[in-house]
């Protein structure tokens, strides 16, 4: 039976780019070839890494959110998954310091206690966090009210414990759909510490009292802290200090995963940082044979990463009255589709949306190869009208050599904005988006 | 003019779907032409009407970025946000409500609204650098050029003479602090028997925003300043009952309302002025004697009420030129038929489109690069080198001004396409074919 346009407007809506997934949205998470949450939870759970640090590090849209979303999951039944939503806890996440980093972890482990397990951290421990952290603050000092400040910290993924939505008050992802229009209040940290060197005295008391309460935690179970956010940060200087010039974010005595920038793929950004964390590279799916001689993938792996982004759409298709692909998708156009995303999930769901649209205006049963070159097209314009020379230089190398060339601005830039995208086999390589393959000669 | 609604372009009619579409969160970020920024903005109004989508305007030129204020005002559960003028903030200020943007993503992402940035070339790239999760989390980018956007009806082409206004007296109206120029606002007249393509004057006030100075030689010099603003109110409210009444006060009246502190022996009339104009969208006329210039009190009262505020100002000269409200500068207004005149400017109501100008402003997008046309314009027709619009435009978007302004001087003759032969020989041919339909037309200057 063919689609119907009740059928369309349902599958664009469940095929919405802007949409992010939610806890509850965890039927629609794929496990694929490279994904870190099953081997973070793996070394956790047999207790291989007890205060252990992760980074995972990924394009934009490459699911890393969705990754900390399913390793939270995993671990809620043995670990007090402790999870601390940046962007939604910090008046500005691109000024944050690692000293306010290690403070809101604190924070976010005493509300955590309260609020998923019933559990009040001693208060001279509360207390003596809140002391810790005044000294460290700039000149222009904000207000640190303990009762408020704890107020403005998001926690990521409340429903780890089964609590019912808006169990906790200005919880970021549990409260999804039901947000007044008004910013939520945030804490007003974000660029409000002094400068402050790792051997601090006044940084080592901060570091004590943020151990301690995560110490308190484990009397309910062992703590594990999930920091999301920190991909959010899209310049050199703040990315290096907080993961390369200082040690602060590997200090925490309890187990860290943090997600972070994709310039922490490049070796020369990883250099520094690479004694204090572990990298968990979310590279994206390898969907072709690359046209590199020193890299080899099996036939195998391709044919299980293409079936990994099938199985992204399946799962969305399911809640639209339990469509199938092919139903829906004329199969040259579903494997185009997958070829022009890159490997990358959120421009596989970008160019499905634009397909049902168009599927939409033409009142079509099916989305045709022709159709689905439309929604290419379209998508590809979106590259082209932001391209320059100097960027079209930078893409070229790209596709010459395989790595970011790490020259200029746009080096670096090109690579956090998903327009140089990265694989892993063992090594890492980079290829410019295939949108812009042609685009340009030499791309 | 036609009354019905033109099909629309594949890139307008790709923003409505997206838009009617989106079952929540929805970002479109719009590049286009600056020059057709309130054409653009009106096109996709006159296309969400008909799918009783309202459409609100965020002018960052006028208002601060408070998008949660301008979503107080809608009348609908989930209003398209149009938010224009980045273009217009300093480039540090512009970096700063970007990244702002940028931070509060998410924030938008849970609240269902639908936004629609308006970018030029330059801000999009500033989007790019300052904003990327934002960008990476669009639902399109889509390119607008000129030819997607028509003037089908009184409103789309009142929004067209709103854009040519801005293009030709942003940089002319002031100089050096003060007013100069003809004092003409050019927008024209257009007159013809059945007399129906005529801008009114409600609809140019309303298309200002929520912020008008009025100076004097708008209104007829016979009347004294209250009569005749008490004429322009009736005429705002010709024929247009959704409006609310005007409301006329004087300087003291608003700064009593502003104290906020009215005495209870205070008159019953300035009691319901201030009912009144805290109710949204009111208009208020405020008149200062012809006596006084613009102070900080009409600020505070636009910041203060929902309300449009048209100040009746005796002397634009001695306005700050900072003062960013709209200034109608000396509008010529026909009071017994309420027309808004203009003798200057031509306009696609009347030539007509698409027409021998289209035809050229394609030739000129094959025929040159945006360099190219500059340097030929620069060498050929010094004249009009002021009148191009800036650097950060598009080939398209300057190729499409230049048509324009070549026209308006009456510069396209048989030299301006001899020019064209003699720098592009092997095109010929096509440069013939264009020159040929000016000429069958008659419109060879």
């Amino acid at each position: 039976v063919s689609v119907t346009e009740a059928e369309w407007k349902e599958m664009y809506a469940v095929f919405d780019p802007t949409a992010r997934v939610e806890y509850e949205d965890r039927d629609l998470f794929v496990s694929r070839p490279g994904a870190v949450a099953e081997s973070i939870a793996d070394d956790l759970r047999l207790g291989l890494e007890k205060e252990g640090k992760w980074v995972v590090c990924g394009a934009m849209g490459s699911g890393k959110s969705s990754e900390l979303v399913e390793l939270a999951h995993r671990l809620q039944s043995t670990h007090a998954v402790i999870g601390l939503d940046l962007p939604q806890s910090v008046a500005r996440i691109d000024r944050i310091q690692p000293a306010e980093v290690l403070y809101l972890v604190g924070l976010a482990a005493i509300r955590a206690a309260r609020e998923l397990w019933h559990h009040e951290v001693a208060e001279l421990s509360q207390t003596a966090l809140h002391t810790a952290f005044r000294p460290l603050l700039g000149a222009n000092q904000v207000e640190i009210n303990p009762g408020e400040i704890i107020q403005g910290v998001s926690l990521l993924v409340a429903h780890t414990a089964g609590l019912p939505v808006g169990a906790i008050a200005g919880a970021g992802r549990a409260i999804a759909g039901a947000l007044p229009r008004r910013r939520k209040r945030t804490t007003p940290l974000g660029g409000v510490t002094r400068s402050i060197g790792d051997g601090d005295p006044e940084l080592a008391q901060l570091r004590i009292a943020v151990d301690a309460i995560l110490e308190d935690v484990a009397s309910v179970r062992a703590p594990v802290v999930l920091v999301d956010g920190l991909d959010k940060i899209v310049t050199q200087e703040p990315i290096r200090a907080l993961f390369s010039d200082s040690r602060v974010l590997a200090e925490p005595r309890a187990p860290v995963v943090y997600t972070g920038p994709i310039t922490l793929m490049l070796a020369t950004e990883w250099q520094a940082t690479a004694s204090l964390f572990r990298r968990e590279r979310l590279a994206n799916v390898v969907l072709r044979v690359p046209a590199r001689d020193d890299v080899s993938i099996s036939a195998e792996r391709i044919a299980e990463g293409r079936a990994a982004m099938r199985n992204v759409i399946e799962k969305r298709l399911r809640r639209v009255g339990d469509r199938t692909i092919e139903d829906v998708f004329e199969p040259p156009a579903l494997e185009r589709i997958i070829d022009m995303s890159g490997g990358l999930l959120r421009d596989l769901i970008h160019l499905v949306n634009r397909a049902v649209r168009a599927c939409l205006r033409q009142s079509a049963p099916r989305i045709t190869l022709e159709i689905a070159e439309a929604a290419i097209t379209e998508m590809r314009k979106e590259f082209e009208v932001t391209l320059n020379s100097r960027r079209v230089a930078e893409l070229i190398h790209v596709a010459n050599t395989g790595e970011p060339s790490g020259n200029g601005e746009e080096s670096a830039e090109l690579l956090l904005r998903g327009y140089v995208l990265p694989y892993a086999n063992g090594r890492v390589w980079f290829e410019p988006h295939p949108l812009l393959r042609t685009l340009r000669q030499g791309l | 003019l036609p009354l019905a609604l033109p099909p629309a372009s594949p890139a307008v009619e790709a923003i409505v779907d997206t838009l009617a579409l989106s079952p929540g969160f929805c970002l479109v970020l719009v590049v286009g032409p600056t020059s057709q920024q309130t054409l653009a903005e009106w096109s996709l109004r006159l296309r969400l009407e008909p799918l009783s989508q309202e459409l609100l305007l965020l002018d960052l030129r006028y208002a601060k970025p408070d998008l949660e204020g301008v979503l107080g005002s809608a009348t609908t559960e989930r209003p398209v946000v149009w938010i224009a003028g980045l273009e217009a903030l300093p480039g540090e200020e512009r970096a700063e409500v970007i990244t702002s943007m940028n931070l509060l993503r998410d924030e938008w992402g849970r609240s269902g609204v639908r936004i629609v940035l308006w970018c030029d070339p330059q801000t999009l790239d500033d989007v790019w650098r300052y904003a990327p999760d934002l960008l990476h989390w669009r639902s399109l980018l889509q390119p607008l050029e000129p030819a997607d956007l028509t003037v089908f009806d009184r409103r789309s082409y009142l929004a067209w003479c709103v854009d040519a206004f801005r293009e030709s007296t942003t940089d002319r109206v002031y100089a050096g602090g003060r007013l100069v120029a003809e004092q003409t606002l050019p927008i024209r007249l257009v007159s013809n028997p059945k007399n129906q393509e005529s801008i009114d004057f409600a609809d140019w006030i309303l298309a200002r925003g929520h912020r008008v100075l009025l100076c004097p030689p708008t209104l007829d010099p016979r009347f004294p300043a209250k009569g005749s603003c008490r004429r322009l109110a009736q005429q705002l409210l010709s024929g247009r009952d959704e409006l609310p009444i005007p409301v006329l006060v004087n300087m003291r009246e608003v700064e009593m309302l502003l104290e906020r502190a009215l005495p209870l022996g205070s008159t019953p009339v300035v009691r319901t002025l201030w009912a009144t104009i805290f109710a949204e969208e009111h208009i208020v006329f405020v008149i200062d004697d012809l006596t006084s210039a613009y102070t900080e009190v009409y600020e505070r009262l636009v910041n203060a009420a929902l309300c449009r505020v048209i100040v009746v100002t005796s002397d634009l000269h001695r306005i700050p030129p900072s003062v960013e409200w709209a200034k109608a500068i000396v509008v010529t207004i026909d009071l017994n038929s309420t027309r808004v005149l203009s003798p200057e400017v031509k306009d696609p109501a009347l030539t007509g489109a698409p027409g021998p100008e289209k035809e050229l402003y394609e030739l000129l997008l094959v025929l040159f690069s945006a360099d190219e046309l500059r340097r030929f314009i620069a060498h050929h027709y010094p004249q009009v080198r002021d009148s191009l619009p800036g650097l950060s435009i598009s080939q398209a978007e300057l190729a499409f001004s230049l048509t324009s302004i070549l026209g308006r001087h009456g510069l396209i003759d048989t030299r301006f396409f001899e020019l064209l032969s003699e720098m592009r020989p092997r095109r010929r041919a096509d440069v013939e074919r264009v020159a040929a339909s000016f000429r069958a037309l008659g419109r060879f200057a």
